[in-house]
């Protein structure tokens, strides 16, 4: 399904990325750990398109296609979906009317007409119920005042809404309490079949627990420096990363 | 002060002389003379350094002809569905109601002013022309000098309407260059409650210019909402433009709103002043303008507290398109005895083109010690992250930037506190937007 090559990328004329290397094929959960800036987040705003990164080298394939060349929402109408670090509050815009023009704008993108308003009030009812969200929240302006876990639980919510191909959950654990993280990765696991993939980057091994990965990996200074089962998250949770960083030197 | 920049021929010495103006002299003479020795300003004046008027007062060829002759039927239509429909409508053309008097209650009075000199003269003679000052306000004092109708609103104590009342201004610009007087004086009595909406719109696509004067008067415990909607290339691109100068005088404990709404025209200027006259006033004052191809909106406020313990809030918003230019100036004046005074101000602009242009000046000028004032004004693009967060959503950019415009305007739009004319707003707004 998606295919990363050697991809590097800079902002501000400084590398971030450094030939990142990752094949993530339908039904798949991949885990991604890592030190605080070492690029995770990077990685997933390239994937979803954010230009203040230049990519200088490597490619991105999504499906075959060349996801470099296409614009943000195209990428969206493709299946990609960023769950991201740090939601952004929207002022003045109504979490309804944002995910109602953001379903429309994705069925126009696949010649389909605009959603029944019954039919779209019932698809949300149910994935509200999904991700236990609160009603009060939706029709509250977008994350405006949101608490962190509210936000988060509402970017799992837009998931729900939009059923991508690929999702990449960035930290959506953080800011989690025991419960909510407990609702959220229910809401992965059910959303999860053998036509999706998950990218799931946490610090938290504790996550893992709830959402099983196929692979984890430890992304380093821009690199992968270390791939393997969920048994690698249990060696990082009691070694740090700094093992693996030796390691790396070592090899 | 400037000298006169130019010489309209139209207005002249035999115009003033014909006319049968509401105005009695001494007024009406100190007025014609105040304008004649003011004349018309230039970009040199500090008021207008960034209104240029020669280019638009160089086409007036006529002064607009008192009679009225009937509308088209693309006019009609959209006068019928201007928002709040479900109102009590007058309708005027270039400033002079087609109706002398619409019936609303014993109690509330909607006519033409030229009516209400026979039907309300001690009303009338005690506020017209007491507010809107003449001297060194060429565009007052040719309003004054020439005025002979316009629109006349009066409350009892303690009325209320059921409806908003609804005064439709339609600038017939179907020949060039026509130049139109218009005048409103509203009295709201004590206790009165009323909500008002003031529509101006017009017919084709040449230029015009209206010199309009209002004058609001909210007496003891009166509270008056009003929403001005201007919005001149309703029915395609207009160039019909506007001078519009209005004082809002709340007396003690009264309470008032006033919204404006500058969709479209090619020289909008609003002069908005509020005066508080006594103690306990609150006043707010929004604003939302949207200047896009060709088209120059200038808001000029002045909030006077001249009284203690009132309370102020003016908050305007632009949104500027294409080579659109937006000027905003507001002045908030606390004078020596207005002890005690809350005044805020803030200026927000969103500028959607490399074209457009802004020109913001808050002004404070604070004679009262104990008083808590503050103002700021900003001015940026739409902002990225939200962009980027929209577009990951699927969101195309042109939806987006809509999106987030939009919900720029939502927090001027919900002081329209009307939900029809809050939607068709909405849709205009969306109308406008090409990027
Ligand atoms: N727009 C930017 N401008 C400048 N530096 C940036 C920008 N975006 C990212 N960086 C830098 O790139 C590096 C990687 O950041 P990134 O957010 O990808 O890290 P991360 O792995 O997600 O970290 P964390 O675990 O703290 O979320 C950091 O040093 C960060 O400061
Ligand atoms: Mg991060």
């Amino acid at each position: 399904m998606l295919e990363i090559r050697n991809l590097k990328a800079s902002v501000e004329g400084k590398e971030i990325l450094k030939g990142i290397n990752l094949k993530v094929n339908a039904g798949e959960i991949h885990a991604i750990m890592g030190p605080n800036g070492s690029g995770k987040s990077t990685l997933a705003s390239v994937l979803a398109g954010k230009q203040d990164y230049t990519v200088t080298d490597g490619e991105i394939l999504f499906e075959g296609k060349n996801l470099l060349d296409m614009k943000i929402e195209e990428r969206a109408h493709e299946g990609i979906f960023l769950a991201f670090q740090y939601p952004v509050e929207i002022p003045g815009v109504s979490t309804v009317n944002f995910l109602k023009t953001a379903v429309n704008e994705t069925r126009k993108a696949k010649g389909l007409a605009p959603i029944e308003a019954k039919d779209f009030l019932a698809t949300m009812r149910e994935k509200m119920k999904l991700v236990e969200m609160d009603s009060k929240l939706t029709s509250r302006a977008l994350n405006e005042g949101f608490s962190g876990g509210e936000k988060k639980r509402n970017e799992v919510f837009q998931m729900a809404m939009l059923e991508p191909k690929l999702a990449i959950l960035d930290e959506t654990d953080s800011g989690l309490d025991i419960d909510a993280l407990r609702i959220v990765a229910h809401g992965v696991n059910t959303l999860r079949n053998k036509n999706n993939a998950f990218i799931v980057i946490t610090h938290y091994q504790r996550l893992l627990d709830y959402i099983v990965p196929d692979f984890v990996h430890v992304l380093s200074d821009g690199k992968i420096v270390k791939s393997g089962t969920k048994d690698l998250a249990f060696e990082l949770e009691e070694k740090g990363y700094d093992w693996v960083k030796e390691e790396t030197i070592n090899s | 002060m400037s000298k006169q920049v130019l010489d309209i021929p139209v207005l002249n010495k035999k115009l003033f002389a014909q006319m049968q103006t509401l105005a009695q002299n001494p007024l009406r003479d100190s007025s014609w003379k105040n304008f004649l020795q003011s004349g018309f300003p230039s970009v040199k004046h500090e008021e207008w350094r960034f209104t240029p008027l020669e280019n638009s007062l160089k086409k007036i060829q006529k002064v607009s002809s008192p009679d009225f002759v009937s509308l088209s039927d693309d006019a009609e239509k959209i006068i019928a569905s201007l928002e709040p429909i479900d109102a009590y409508r007058i309708i005027l053309v270039n400033g002079k109601p087609i109706s002398n008097s619409v019936k609303i209650s014993d109690e509330i009075s909607l006519l033409s002013l030229k009516e209400a000199q026979k039907n309300f003269p001690e009303i009338i003679k005690e506020h017209f022309g007491k507010y809107l000052t003449t001297e060194k306000e060429t565009f007052n004092a040719l309003n004054t000098a020439l005025t002979n109708d316009g629109v006349f609103i009066h409350l009892k104590k303690n009325s209320q309407t059921e409806k908003p009342i609804h005064i439709i201004s339609v600038h017939d610009n179907r020949e060039e260059g026509i130049y139109s007087t218009s005048r409103i004086l509203i009295v709201a009595e004590e206790g009165a409650k009323a909500h008002i909406v003031e529509t101006h719109i017009s017919t084709a696509e040449k230029f015009s210019l209206q010199n309009l004067g209002a004058e609001i008067i909210v007496k003891p415990n009166a509270r008056i909402e009003y929403h001005l909607i201007q919005h001149f290339s309703l029915l395609g691109k207009s160039e019909a433009s506007v001078i519009d100068s209005r004082q809002v005088v709340l007396e003690k404990d009264s309470f008032c709103n006033f919204t404006t709404v500058s969709m479209s025209g090619a020289l909008i200027r609003n002069n908005l002043h509020m005066l508080f006259n006594a103690q306990n006033g609150e006043g707010h004052l929004y604003g939302l303008y949207l200047p896009s191809k060709n088209e120059l909106i200038d808001n000029h406020s002045l909030v006077d507290h001249a009284m203690p313990n009132c309370f102020s809030n003016e908050f305007y918003k632009g949104i500027m398109t294409e080579n659109g230019k937006g000027v905003f100036n507001g002045k908030i004046m606390v004078r020596k005895d207005a002890q005690k005074t809350n005044a805020y101000q803030n200026n927000r602009n969103l500028l959607l083109s490399d074209d457009a242009g802004l020109n913001a000046k808050p002004q404070l000028e604070i004679f009262a010690d104990d008083v808590k004032c503050s103002h700021g004004a900003t001015s940026g693009q739409l902002d990225e992250d939200a962009m980027f967060y929209l577009r990951a959503r699927g969101i195309g950019e042109f939806e987006a930037k809509k999106l987030l415009t939009l919900a720029f305007a939502e927090d001027v739009l919900v002081q329209t506190k009307h939900e029809g004319l809050h939607n068709q707003i909405d849709k205009w707004i969306e109308e406008k937007l090409s990027f």
